[in-house]
């Protein structure tokens, strides 16, 4: 079993598996069933002036079978008393001094921002997580992702919090932006300690196609939402690893978005996140995923000979090039390998319709196709689409590319 | 014209719970969905109907069941018979690429029962019948072909009429098909679709009994011959009119139709010997196990290897604990193909068939040997391996086909 203690921000954690300021934090009673379960840190649900939650409030999309392959909120934040939530923040500290306790905020004034960071730091936090992603209800206010999107009030804010707090402080950038190096510079410019990203996307999840109300309803309207869920991971890697490998910000990065276990959380942390958080994956199975989270980080550590989770951040950053770096030169084929051909022909469909049309079917039933390869530019669809594993891979030839 | 017979309601069919249980929306959508979509499918080509299956499939995954079923209809009217009782084993399913990966196949018939099933119950219509276009066409025998028939002929707009010898719509599709894959009503449900596009139906109007061909062949444009294979064959041997020995599709057949008094006798008995080894025999023995039978026995002239009957369906046989006695004709002479061994039969002690008041005797068609009620218990004096063949306690007679006689 290898160590999972991380340090980030100088702050110590069991492991790298924080929960995200989210319904999963939404209690002291919650937090302290997760640490129970093993969760390294969390993130309360995000703190501010009152406000109130409607219901519905959730949309999912199943796909193939799955459910919640994409989730969507229109939930604000917190609906509790701040000092309800205070007192069971101390609680929790209390009782869990080893976990990381991170409280989330979201006000709009400096009095508001100085005020609240002291209320948090007086019941034990160890870090504050600046909430300027939230892309539904607060942003309309002027807060949230409004915030996110304007770098020079992120970086105001920031400046404020850093004046203010005592123990680190962590912007949450939003994704709603064209460039998220753009807010990340800004935190960094503010004095932020780190960034947290991403916050979820701008949505709509469906629409009731027989009342035509978009989804969730709400008397019969809704609203736009935010999505998160493993549909958005590919989005937030490459936000992650834009961050990560951006010269300007150079800071810590909490990665954030679709994470639904130990390979996911590992896959963040070699893109540049030094430790990871957690939402939808937890809504869905509740904090008992934390236990393949921990065994199967620690399996793959101890496989790589990493001796600590900081040491895999950052690893694959320096292999994330821009296109015209790559090589021009380098040229694969498809290979059918027939042994393991099933004779579903979705390669030659896909390769014909999709592809360059270079596979052909071969007459007899449950024949493995044949590639042409002078016609084969290497994009790898068909081996995608393949349903047999390995009945398809990727031969270096070298020939150059064939362009038409 | 009259109507289809009804069915009664405490018909014996009605014990029997499905094998196949049908799916329901989550589970059509999952299964759906996994579907790969091949190209150039190889289960369309192990449909007998040519069915676009992944076409159909891929509509239900998108929660288009509408289009499903019109995809399956369109290939086949018969869609929902078929779906519940098409050895989909051997046909799509057994075709099926997922089998070549060792995953299950797509469960095509179930799916396909799901679109129907669906479409049914919302009531939807696919499908009208074509202007008038003056010409008439006479079916004989009101079975799924001419069913089938008739109704594409109502969409061309030709007037059909189906001649039945019997009362009921449907032929062996309502009266044969095992009760635990579909129930008689189902086939009547498909029938009484194609009735609403207009089909007419003379009921006891019976070829060369009360209907000339000759006439009709006068008086329609087109005559169309749906009779079927024809009822059972006579068990013609010695003992053959017993009152328990009954040839298997006529017995099927009281099972899904008739008032459950008509196959009172069925209640004592214990013990059943079925005669054959096709699908008949396979269906007939696991209904009967189904009816409360203790121990059914399945004998056949030759090996596993040689038996007609679906392996699957053997399978399923043996797991609902029907015993196989495969070559067992006692001695006697086949023609053609002299009995090889009957050892199997030594094997099963204990076997009581010959009690009065205790044994069912279902013979299917296909096999034609004799079989006399024996001796209470013990042996019997005559049987050409002596104290052997006792032990099965039938007494095997003589093959009554002139010169084909055995000995003893
Ligand atoms: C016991 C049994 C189980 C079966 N199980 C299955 C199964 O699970 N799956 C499967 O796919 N298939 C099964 N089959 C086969 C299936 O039932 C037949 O393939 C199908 O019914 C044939 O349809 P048909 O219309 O050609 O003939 P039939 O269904 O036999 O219909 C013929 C009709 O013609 C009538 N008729 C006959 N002679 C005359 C006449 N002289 N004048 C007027 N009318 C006449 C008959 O009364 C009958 O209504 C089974 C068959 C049997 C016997
Ligand atoms: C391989 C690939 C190449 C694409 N190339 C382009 C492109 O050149 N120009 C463009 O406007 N969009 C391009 N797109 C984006 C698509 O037009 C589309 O906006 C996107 O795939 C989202 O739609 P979908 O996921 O529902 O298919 C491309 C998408 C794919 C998958
Ligand atoms: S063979 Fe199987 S996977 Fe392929 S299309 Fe048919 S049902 Fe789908």
């Amino acid at each position: 079993m290898a160590d999972l203690t991380t340090k980030f921000l100088g702050i110590t954690s069991p492991n790298p598996f924080w929960l995200a300021s989210a319904p999963p934090t939404n209690t002291g009673g919650q937090v302290m069933r997760a640490f129970e379960a093993g969760w390294g840190g969390a993130v309360w649900k995000t703190l501010g002036k009152p406000i109130t939650n409607v219901s519905s409030r959730f949309g999912a999309i199943d796909y193939a079978g799955r459910k919640v392959a994409g989730f969507n909120n229109i939930e604000l934040i917190t609906d509790r008393p701040l000092d309800v939530n205070l007192k069971e923040m101390a609680e929790a500290k209390r009782r869990y001094p080893k976990h990381t306790l991170v409280a989330s905020l979201m006000v709009e004034t400096r009095e508001e921002w100085k005020d609240i960071i002291r209320k948090v730091e007086d019941v034990g936090s160890d870090a504050i997580e600046l909430n300027f992603g939230c892309p539904h209800g607060m942003c309309e206010r002027g807060m949230g992702s409004a915030v996110g999107q304007e770098p020079k009030l992120l970086e105001l804010i920031t400046s404020w919090a850093k004046e203010f707090a005592r123990v680190p402080v962590i912007v949450k950038l939003t994704p709603n932006i064209t460039d998220v190096t753009r807010p990340a510079q800004a935190a960094k410019r503010g004095g932020a300690d780190a960034v947290s990203l991403i916050n979820t996307i701008k949505s709509i999840i469906a629409v009731d196609i027989n009342d035509f109300v978009p989804l969730p309803k709400v008397a019969g309207k809704s609203t736009n939402g935010g999505y998160c869920g493993p549909a958005v991971k590919p989005i937030a890697l490459h936000m992650v690893g834009s961050i990560a490998k951006d010269r300007l910000v150079g800071i810590p990065i909490s990665g954030i978005g679709g994470i639904s276990d130990w390979r996911d959380a590992v896959e963040f942390m070699l893109m540049g996140a030094g430790n990871v958080q957690v939402c939808t994956a937890v809504m869905h199975y509740g904090y008992r995923i934390i236990e393949d989270m921990v065994e199967g980080l620690s399996d793959y550590m101890d496989a790589k000979g990493f001796r600590t989770p900081m040491e895999i951040t950052g690893k694959a950053v320096p292999n994330y090039k821009e296109w015209g770096e790559l090589d021009q030169s380098y040229h694969h084929v498809a290979e059918i390998h027939p042994e393991a051909c099933i004779g579903c022909n979705l390669c030659v469909v896909a390769c014909d319709d999709g592809g360059h049309q270079c596979i052909a079917v071969k007459p007899e039933v449950r024949r493995a196709p044949i590639v042409h390869e002078p016609e084969c530019v290497g994009c790898n669809l068909c081996e995608l689409v393949c349903p047999s594993p390995g009945a398809i891979t990727m031969r270096k030839t070298e020939r150059t590319a064939h362009h038409h | 014209m009259s109507t289809s017979k009804r069915l009664n309601s405490d018909r014996l069919e009605t014990q029997f719970k499905d094998f196949k249980p049908a799916l329901d929306r989550a589970e059509a959508t999952e299964e759906a969905q996994r579907c790969i979509n091949c190209f150039d499918a190889p289960c369309i080509k192990a449909c007998p109907t040519g069915i676009d299956i992944p076409k159909f499939i891929r509509r239900i995954g998108s929660n288009h069941v509408q289009g499903a079923a019109k995809t399956i209809l369109d290939s086949n009217i018969f869609g929902l018979s078929c779906a519940e009782c098409c050895p989909v084993e051997t046909l799509c399913e057994g075709a099926c690429v997922y089998n070549d990966l060792n995953h299950k196949p797509i469960t095509i018939g179930k799916l396909q029962r799901f679109a129907i099933e669906t479409a049914y119950d919302a009531s939807m219509e696919f499908y009208k019948p074509g202007k008038a276009s003056g010409k008439k066409v006479a079916l004989l025998g009101a079975g799924p072909a001419s069913f089938a028939a008739a109704h594409e002929l109502r969409i061309h707009g030709h007037e059909a009429v189906i001649f039945e010898k019997s009362e009921i719509a449907g032929g062996l599709n309502t009266t044969g098909i095992a009760p635990y894959k579909m129930r008689a009503e189902v086939s009547l449900r498909e029938v009484e679709r194609i009735l609403k596009m207009g089909v007419k139906v003379e009921y006891g109007k019976e070829l060369g009994r009360n209907v000339d061909l000759n006439k009709l062949v006068q008086e329609y444009d087109a005559v169309f011959l749906g009779l079927g294979l024809g009822a059972d064959s006579k068990f013609d041997a010695a003992g053959a009119d017993h009152p328990r020995v009954t040839g298997a599709v006529d017995f099927i057949a009281k099972m899904k139709t008739c008032q459950a008094s008509e196959l009172a006798w069925m209640k004592n008995v214990k013990t059943a010997l079925v005669i054959g080894g096709g699908n008949t025999a396979l269906d007939a023995c696991r209904e009967l196990k189904g009816l409360g039978v203790e121990q059914v026995v399945v004998s056949y002239r030759r090996g596993e290897a040689e038996m007609s009957g679906y392996k699957h369906e053997f399978k399923w046989a043996r797991q609902e604990g029907v015993d196989f006695w495969f070559h067992t004709l006692g001695g006697c002479r086949w023609p053609g193909n002299a009995y090889r061994d009957h050892t199997d039969v030594e094997r099963r002690p204990g076997f009581s068939g010959d009690r009065p008041g205790k044994a069912g005797v279902v013979a299917d068609k296909n096999d034609w040997f004799e079989i006399r009620k024996g001796p209470p218990a013990g042996r019997t004096q005559d049987g050409p391996h002596g104290a052997r063949e006792n032990i099965c306690r039938w007494r095997l007679g003589q093959w009554r086909n002139g010169s084909r006689q055995r000995s003893g």
